[in-house]
């Protein structure tokens, strides 16, 4: 209960961040870091269960719902990357900042494609290659950088139980 | 959970996304349900975040003011000081009145009703262009209203909450306005391709359209008034040997600096209208 009352906290906080805060000191047409999902890729190393699978997929919700425009790409693409990397969690070190960063380049690029494949399949989306890509790897490598921030703020929260078997 | 359980969780949860997606596509009141919750849970911090905003502006133009008056004169630095921040506020004050005059006297020339709101907001995401403003069910804002900043097309309200409104901006690709070249009188739909850029399709490849040309909506699609400056063509182009030309638009107005709009309370679509409700 303690943990889905924090992660509702985060939801609301990294949509904040990523809505008003950035976008606020940044221009219209420029990119942002994607915070949710970056909570997404510490839940998929530190809580592999169906408990951490279903808080990705609320999450992915909540992007989705702050849009306003379709509801499920993201929760598609975030229940993606959680399945990827929590498949992982068994072979690599993931306390490591190299693997934060890692993980949530790789991500973000997963999520980012479902999101458009969804997009373009169910919404009047045009996918153009230059800028798309451009987006596309900008949003991936600014979420990727502050994955061992927002990793190691998440560990101090401690909101996740110890399910991860060492 | 063993991987395969955890595997069989995802991809039902994945289905479900699917499903979700290919619903809300079908069936928008799901996602106005999300706008509704989500805008009435970031209200109060995105009004928090623009007055801390405003109040760190004006304490740093007061700070460098004071600096520089100080190395002046010294005496004059209160009265000096007084009249700054006055001056300040006043111009404030004429930039708010120019705002609303602007919006007012085009909503008057196109003989419009509308209501003034700032922006609080922009979407969380890259991928779509919208923005937050803080009107909504409460003030008479409706799913489906044309908005619009001065003499220029913004978006139309895809969302709303009691308090705050989203706005789907003319640049994302999900927009669509009817629209007419002002001289020529040739049709087409300036359509946003989502890079705070738009285009104009369905341009027959014989008809006679030129760079610079302003493009008006037609009013035809029941949203936007007719006579509204959508944006202006900045290139043309033959693409391919298809039937249209490739025509690149300018958005009228400024989507990335958005202050304040006019939600066009008139002219209302009105089969959102009724679904909204």
């Amino acid at each position: 209960m303690r943990s889905i009352g924090i992660i509702t906290v985060i939801a609301a906080l990294a949509l904040f961040l990523q809505g008003t805060v950035f976008r606020m000191f940044l221009p219209d047409s420029s990119v942002v870091p994607n915070l949710l999902l970056t909570v997404v890729a510490y839940l998929a190393f530190h809580d592999p269960s169906l408990h951490g699978l279903l808080i990705s997929f609320f999450l992915g919700l909540c992007l989705d719902l702050g849009s306003g425009v379709l509801v499920g790409p993201w929760a598609g693409g975030f229940v993606v990357v959680f399945i990827i990397l929590s498949s992982m969690t068994q072979r690599i070190f993931v306390d490591s900042p190299l693997t934060a960063f890692t993980a949530v380049l790789i991500g973000s690029v997963i999520a980012q494609v479902v999101f458009v494949v969804l997009s373009m399949q169910f919404r009047e989306f045009e996918f153009e290659w230059t800028t798309g890509v451009t987006r596309l790897t900008l949003e991936a490598l600014f979420s990727a950088f502050c994955a061992p921030i927002c990793f190691a703020l998440l560990r101090k929260l401690r909101l996740i139980r110890v399910s991860r078997l060492v | 959970m063993n991987p395969p359980r955890l595997f069989l969780s995802g991809g039902f949860l994945f289905v479900l996304s699917v499903f979700l997606t290919a619903y809300s596509s079908s069936h928008p009141w799901i996602a106005r349900v999300g706008v509704h919750t989500v805008g009435e849970v970031m209200r109060p911090l995105q009004y928090v975040v623009r007055t801390v905003t405003l109040e760190i502006s004006d304490l740093w133009t007061q700070y460098a003011w004071l600096v520089e008056t100080e190395q002046a004169n010294i005496l004059l630095r209160e009265r000096l000081a007084a009249l700054e921040e006055d001056n300040s506020r006043l111009l404030e004050r004429e930039s708010e009145v120019e705002q609303l005059r602007k919006l007012v006297g085009a909503a008057q020339e196109h003989g419009l009703q509308g209501i003034a709101a700032d922006v609080i907001g922009h979407d969380s995401s890259n991928w779509v262009r919208s923005i937050t403003v803080d009107k909504g069910s409460l003030h008479g804002v409706v799913p489906g209203l044309a908005v619009i900043e001065g003499d220029a097309v913004v978006g139309q309200v895809t969302g709303v909450s009691p308090h705050t409104s989203r706005v789907l901006l003319i640049s994302d690709h999900a927009s669509a306005v009817d629209s007419l070249v002002q001289t020529s009188r040739v049709r087409g739909t300036v359509q946003g391709v989502g890079k705070g850029q738009c285009e104009l399709r369905y341009v027959l490849q014989e008809d006679e359209i030129e760079v610079g040309d302003r493009l008006i909506s037609s009013g035809m699609d029941k949203i936007f008034p007719k006579g509204i400056t959508v944006g202006v063509v900045a290139e043309v182009s033959r693409a391919g040997q298809g039937m249209f030309k490739r025509i690149q638009v300018k958005p009228a107005a400024d989507l990335a600096r958005l202050e304040t709009v006019l939600i066009v309370l008139s002219g209302a679509n009105p089969i959102l209208t009724e679904d909204a409700g």
